[in-house]
This record gives structure tokens, C-alpha cells and sequence, in this order.
């Protein structure tokens, strides 16, 4: 059966493969299989030595006070940061310490690892604090310590949990890969600048650059098939073994829920880890003091502050205007242009929200949803919407302008990053209604509407809150890569007004580093603001009316 | 009031119960009691109107019943209250759902609720409650529509023993209310100790597949409290443990 698994993935493609060669010709395809070994080779390199300091740092910040108080905040710093907005910096930081290639494959490996890092770590963290104590009495009553403790205890407890972040990390690997391999830009002067490595991602974003949409499209489809097929043969076949470990979840896991393929009780086994460890995180960061968290930031503050206003008025009237006219005169922009980015943002996730809570309505009413939502979402997660962006753009710019192709296309950018987090919590949580309560619904006669406000969304809310976290999290990370395209052949870039297109503006074209680092420190103050007025603060005041899942 | 019930079922592959029949008379409080696995829960569903059976029916006055109604209400195991929910939003929910004015919802409500002892609870939500507590806005919930027959399922096996002890007592008082329309109980329960004080009579049953094995008249006058010294009460309860044994013999 898994041989034929096997097989079957290698023929699918294949015959993409050949299918290429055939529709859109030899000389376009011929390297393919070679970009894509190197992206793989890319993508699993990072993501092992993710693992590594994801576990290691993980499990040091779990069993350790000092460490968990200085680990916690950093990494929340790590994952707060939207990776992409200061990928520039750190480009341009390593090309200037190490050779012209060099310095492009370790930035875009750190890419990659920024993508990756934060679901394994705080997964790992959520799993080893969540060991019962009753198994550590029981680890320390018959003499476990160091390795075997280790070993015995610490490791497999772990296991699932690393499973479903590895899962993620994957994914965001593959959906950063495009970010990572390519990245082109034109200075003040109009100079256009390229870093690449060759990769899928590179390969992709160089045919739309020349403009052989066709193959760009196909390289999109070919990368969306090996995350589908890789997620299919490694990290559900894992999963599946590391799940008839797990007795945890059994109380989810209702009989008439099987199917021939096992899919969705696999699903419900995920979603249990998942949705626990989503939460978990989150409790993990709010144990811990942030007051360090604080410090670290007005010191920042403090430096960034001085930085960009040390060079205003001291000094000739000259260096003045020119701070203001080159640089300077960004600042004015920074509000109004953060309104545009959380508009945009906000557009896509309402959007995703209308559909998420359509399909959990549907997920409890209809008895066959299941059997089609699951696979779908598996292609639709598939799809690396970060490679997909710039064919979409240049696509549409075909037949309408500029400004409104690139909305469009950051609209559905957006969407493909925030809705499978909205739409896994939320869906799965309305199939793990207890059985309890929809006996309840059915024995006091609660039916259609009143059915949907009282008990489906009210069920549901807890999950809802943490997907939108995620949704928020997932989206910032996106939104600067839609706000600036530079195109080969054309002297301006594509922009939108925002905070992204403002952070690569000063990054790419006037080289000013300190503003770069204040519109991040904007970026990041926007990110934590929300997360921690709105999100966190939601998902403790409704955690406790939540249903119990097990 | 004369209530039958009736039920066959045959399941495809797994016969959880087969060819189950009995009859609940007016102001009976009936226990089923049986080792797990032999469907009494299923029954009591399908009695409900939660499962249906697949073959055989439910008499309800005589006419068949399928559907859950507002005459036949559920008190279930883990209390099954809307988290989301204050007791008084949890006990007023029947009611709005059945079209009752608000006003005279929320008095009905704060009637139940003062019934089983809630009065100064009632803008609590579950969480805030004990288990006890929690059973006590279930219990409330169920009446609030003035059914005709209480399904029990359970209702005290998540408590622990004190609380469970209070709850007996207040149900065996909701029980023989003549003022309440609800008075025909029936319990499922595992526990023999609490069907002999609780039930005019007990079905017993076994399991795989769930049949009738026996049946059991409780001998014991009312009010119960004060003969659980007795020895009949003893005799009774080592009859129907004998019944159960053997039931389980049966299948060993």
C-alpha cells in the first residue's frame, strides 16, 4: 500500500514533468527536477537544524527557570517580528561579510528558518511543560535522570506534538522558499539589483520576471504537488503512527466517524494536538514575565529613536532637508500607510471569517461535510501562495492596471495565508462538539437559526480566536511581500501604499538602514499591540466558557 | 396516563439491544439497570427519540413516538449545560425555543431554579458551579417545560457520593410533587444501593446483546429515607446484585 503511495506520487510527477516538456517545451523545463531536488535539499537542511534548536532550546526552556525566562521572550520577539519585513536588512547584512553567494544562501536559509523555528519551539515548550506530573513522579520514583529521562520521558511526550509543528514548519518552509530564492530590487538610480539561489522558488520568480507566464504557473503547480505529496507520504504517515500512541485524544474520537481511509478520525487526532498546542503556546507566553519583553523594547526605542532624529536638526540646514527629502519625509507616511496595511489585512480576514463560520455551521448540520472538507483543505493548504502572488499579479495586470491587479492579487494572498488557520480551528471544533450538547440541541428542540447562535458559534469561539491569532500572525508575515514588486524592465516598482511597501522602500532603494529597523519596530508594536490587546485578551476571557474537548 | 414502551432493535453487525420491551405505568419511577455494554444508555436515547430503533417502537399514550418532544426531557451524565450560559439562561433556553414570552420564561425559570435550590445562583455560569450545582440547573432545565416523563441518564455518577445523596433526595421530592405534571422517572443507573432506594421497579439487563433478564418490584415503603436500615432494603438489594451476577456469569 505504501509502495504503491510511493509510486503513484513519483508518476504524478513525472508526468508533470513531461507534460511540461511537452506543452511548454524542453528548453523551459529541462532543469526542473534539479531546482526542485535543490529547494527540497534547502527546505529539509533548514527544517532539521530547526528541529535541532527548536528541541534543544525547547526543552531547556521548559526544564529550566533562568533559561525559560530569557528563551520565552526571545523567541516570542523571533516570532512576533514579521519575518519578511526584516529579511532585507539581514540580506544585505550578510552579502556585505561573506561572498556574493554565500551571503545569498545563508540569507535565504535564514529565511527559511525564521518561517520554521517558532511553531517548533513553542511547541516543544507547550508539550515537555505539559508531561502529567504524575508520569514525571513516577520518571523520578524509579530513578530516570539525565538521558534517560530524556529518553524515556521527555522525547516521546514531545513527539506529537513536534509532529504537528513539524507539519507547519514544513509548509511555511515551502511557502517562504519563493521569498527566500529570489529577491530583486531597483535602487534610487534605477539600478536593478538581483539575489538569487538556484532553486523552484528562484526558477519560478525568474520566468514571471521575463515574462513566461506559463512557466511560471507551471512551477507553482509543481511545487504545490510536492508540499501535497511530501505532507501526504512523510508527515501523515507519520502522524498516523505517533497517534496509536496517543490515548489522550480518544475522547474525541467518536465511532461514527470512520471512514475506509481513516481520514478523519487522522484529522481529528491532528486537530486535538493542534488546537491544544496552539493554546498552549500561547498559555507558555503568557506565563512568563514580560516585563523583560518590555525593557527590550524601549531600549530599542531608545536606540532607534536616537538613530533616525540624531541626524535631523544637528548639523548644516543642507544635511536637514536632505534627511527629510530622502529619508525623512517616509516618517509622514508611517500612520496613514499602517491604516492602508491593517485595512488590507482586516479586508482579507473578514472575508476569511464569513467563510470559516459558514463551514462550521456546515460542519455540524451536514453529515458529509467532513468527507469533502478534509482533502480539500489538504490541496488547499498545498498551495505555496507566496509563489503564487507574482503570476497572479502579472496575470491579471494583463487585462486591468497596475494598482488594482496588485490589490487583488494581495487580497488573495492574503487570503491563502489567514484562511486555513480560521477555517482548521473552527471547522474542527464544530466537529468535536460534544455529543452531549447536540443530544441537548435535539432533546429541548433547538433547531436552524437559534441552533447556530446558541450552540454551533458560541461552541466554536475558542477556536475561533485562536485561528484568528494564527490568521493575524500568518498575514502580517505576508502582507510587505505584496506591497512592493519590482519587475525586470521597468524603472518604478509596483506599490502599494503601506507599511511593507515603505519598510522595502527604505531598505531596497534608499539603503537607510536605521529607518528600516523604526518602521519594523512600527510593524512589530502593531503586530504585539493587537495580539495582546485583542487576541490573547479574547481567547483568556472566552477559554473558560469553552466546551471541554475530552 | 399509560405509557408502553417497546423496542426492538437489530443492530447490522453488533446487536447492542435485542428485543427489549416494557411498560411504564403512570406515576412509576422505573431504574434499568445492567453491567456497562448493555445498552441501557441507548435505550434511554431511543427512547428519547436522540437513536432510533431499528425495529420495534415507543408508545407514548398509546400513539408511536420517534421524535424528541417537549413532553419527555433529559436530565444526562455530564449535566450537558451550555458553558456560554448562565442557570437562568440555561433553564430559560427550552422555553424560548417553544415560543414562551420572555418575561413569563424568566419567571418560570427563576421558579425552577428556587426548586432545586439555586435561587441565589442563577447568574452563575458552569463553570463557577460544582458538579452538583451543575446537575441542579440540568434538573431545573428539564422540568422548566412540564414534561410528562424524566429521562435519567446517569445523573449522579459524575458526582461524588454526598452530592449524589442530596440529589436523590431532591429528585425523589420533584418525583412525588403532586403540584408537578413530571412524574414518571426513568432512571438508567449502575448502581444497585441507589436504584432499590430510588425505583417502584427494576429492569435488569445483559449485556451483548442488551437484553431483559429480569425485573424487580422494590418492596420498600415510601418515603425511602427512612428504611434504608431495614432489612428488606438489604434483601432487596442482594436479590437484584444476585440477578446481576448472574448476568454476567452468563456470558463468561
Amino acid at each position: 500500500m505504501r509502495g504503491l503511495r510511493v509510486v503513484a506520487a513519483f508518476a504524478v510527477l513525472l508526468a508533470t514533468y513531461l507534460l511540461g516538456s511537452v506543452f511548454i517545451g524542453m528548453s523551459a523545463v529541462m532543469y526542473v527536477p534539479w531546482y526542485a531536488l535543490l529547494s527540497l535539499g534547502r527546505v529539509a537542511l533548514v527544517y532539521f537544524i530547526a528541529l535541532g534548536v527548536g528541541l534543544g532550546f525547547g526543552i531547556l526552556a521548559a526544564t529550566n527557570k533562568p533559561a525559560e525566562r530569557i528563551l520565552v521572550p526571545l523567541f516570542d520577539i523571533g516570532q512576533s517580528v514579521p519575518i519578511l519585513g526584516y529579511f532585507p536588512v539581514v540580506l544585505t547584512f550578510l552579502i556585505l561579510i561573506f561572498p556574493h553567494g554565500v551571503g545569498n544562501e545563508i540569507g535565504a536559509d535564514f529565511l527559511l528558518f525564521t518561517a520554521m523555528e517558532w511553531d517548533i519551539f513553542f511547541g516543544v515548550v507547550g508539550a515537555v511543560k505539559n508531561i502529567p506530573s504524575s508520569v514525571e513522579e513516577a520518571a523520578r520514583g524509579y530513578g530516570f535522570t539525565g538521558t534517560n529521562h530524556l529518553r524515556y520521558v521527555v522525547l516521546p511526550a514531545v513527539l506529537p506534538a513536534l509532529l504537528s509543528a513539524s507539519v507547519l514548519a514544513w509548509n511555511d518552509g515551502w511557502t517562504f522558499d519563493v521569498a527566500s530564492e529570489f529577491v530583486q530590487f531597483a535602487n534610487s538610480a534605477g539600478v536593478l539589483t538581483t539575489y538569487s539561489v538556484t532553486g523552484l522558488g528562484s526558477y519560478i520568480e525568474l520566468a514571471t520576471q521575463q515574462g513566461h507566464i506559463a512557466v511560471s504557473w507551471y512551477g507553482v503547480l509543481l511545487m504545490g504537488e510536492i508540499i501535497f505529496i511530501s505532507n501526504q507520504l512523510i508527515w501523515h504517515e507519520l502522524q498516523n503512527r505517533v497517534a496509536t500512541h496517543k490515548p489522550v485524544l480518544a475522547g474525541i474520537i467518536r465511532p461514527d466517524l470512520q471512514s475506509p481511509l481513516g481520514l478523519r478520525r487522522r484529522f481529528r487526532r491532528m486537530f486535538g494536538l493542534r488546537l491544544r498546542q496552539a493554546a498552549q503556546a500561547v498559555r507558555v507566553r503568557d506565563q512568563v514575565s514580560t516585563r523583560w519583553l518590555a525593557v527590550v523594547f524601549v531600549v530599542v526605542l531608545a536606540i532607534v529613536g536616537f538613530l533616525v532624529y540624531a541626524r535631523l536638526p544637528i548639523g548644516e540646514l543642507q544635511g536637514f532637508v536632505a534627511a527629510l527629502t530622502r529619508s525623512g519625509g517616509q516618517l509622514r507616511n508611517v500612520p496613514l500607510y499602517s491604516l492602508y496595511t491593517v485595512g488590507r489585512l482586516f479586508a482579507a480576514y473578514v472575508t476569511c471569517v464569513a467563510i470559516s463560520l459558514i463551514c462550521a455551521v456546515f460542519a455540524v448540520t451536514k453529515k458529509n461535510f467532513a468527507r469533502y472538507f478534509y482533502p480539500l483543505y489538504d490541496l488547499g493548504r498545498s498551495v505555496p501562495y507566496l509563489a503564487v502572488f507574482l503570476p497572479l499579479f502579472v496575470t491579471l495586470h494583463g487585462s486591468l492596471p497596475a494598482g488594482i491587479s496588485q490589490e487583488i492579487a494581495s487580497f488573495i494572498l492574503l487570503m491563502l495565508a489567514m484562511v486555513w488557520y480560521l477555517l482548521f480551528n473552527v471547522v474542527t471544533a464544530a466537529r468535536a462538539l460534544p455529543t452531549e450538547l447536540t443530544e441537548v440541541s435535539a432533546v429541548f428542540g433547538v433547531k436552524g437559526w437559534k441552533r447556530v447562535t446558541d450552540i454551533i458559534l458560541p461552541a466554536v469561539l475558542p477556536a475561533f480566536i485562536t485561528g484568528s491569532l494564527l490568521a493575524w500572525g500568518g498575514g502580517w508575515n505576508v502582507v510587505i511581500y505584496s506591497e512592493y514588486i519590482q519587475l525586470a524592465g521597468q524603472n518604478t516598482p509596483y506599490i502599494l501604499p503601506g507599511l511593507g511597501y515603505l519598510l522595502d522602500n527604505a531598505a531596497y532603494v534608499l539603503g537607510d538602514i536605521p529607518l528600516v529597523i523604526f518602521f519594523l519596530f512600527i510593524m512589530s508594536g502593531i503586530v504585539i499591540l493587537l495580539e495582546r490587546l485583542v487576541w490573547r485578551r479574547l481567547l483568556r476571557r472566552v477559554e473558560r466558557f469553552g466546551v471541554e474537548f475530552n | 396516563m399509560k405509557d408502553i414502551v417497546k423496542i426492538f432493535r437489530n443492530g447490522s453487525e453488533v446487536k447492542a439491544i435485542d428485543d427489549v420491551s416494557f411498560d411504564v405505568n403512570h406515576d412509576e419511577f422505573v431504574c434499568i439497570i445492567g453491567p456497562s455494554g448493555c445498552g441501557k444508555s441507548t435505550l434511554l436515547r431511543i427512547i428519547a427519540g436522540l437513536e432510533t430503533a431499528d425495529s420495534g417502537q415507543i408508545l407514548f399514550r398509546g400513539e408511536p413516538k420517534t421524535k424528541p418532544t417537549s413532553k419527555v426531557t433529559m436530565v444526562f451524565q455530564t449535566f450537558g449545560l451550555l458553558p456560554w450560559k448562565t442557570a437562568i439562561e440555561n433553564v430559560e433556553l427550552p422555553m424560548e425555543v417553544a415560543g414562551i414570552d420572555k418575561a413569563e420564561a424568566k419567571a418560570q425559570a427563576d421558579h425552577y431554579l428556587k426548586m432545586v435550590g439555586l435561587g441565589m445562583f442563577e447568574n452563575a455560569y458552569p463553570h463557577d458551579c460544582s458538579g452538583g450545582m451543575r446537575q441542579r440547573i440540568g434538573v431545573a432545565r428539564a422540568l422548566a417545560l412540564g414534561p410528562e416523563v424524566l429521562l435519567l441518564d446517569e445523573p449522579f455518577s459524575a458526582l461524588d457520593e454526598l452530592t449524589a445523596k442530596s440529589l436523590r433526595v431532591l429528585l425523589l421530592r420533584i418525583w412525588g410533587d403532586p403540584a408537578l405534571p413530571t412524574n414518571n422517572f426513568v432512571m438508567v443507573t449502575h448502581n444497585v444501593e441507589e436504584a432499590v432506594m430510588m425505583a417502584d421497579r427494576i429492569i435488569v439487563m445483559s449485556p451483548r446483546p442488551g437484553r431483559v433478564v429480569g425485573e424487580l418490584k422494590v418492596p420498600l415503603p415510601r418515603p425511602r429515607f427512612e428504611h434504608l436500615r431495614d432489612p428488606l432494603f438489604f434483601e432487596t438489594v442482594d436479590k437484584l446484585m444476585a440477578m446481576l451476577s448472574s448476568t454476567t456469569e452468563e456470558q463468561m
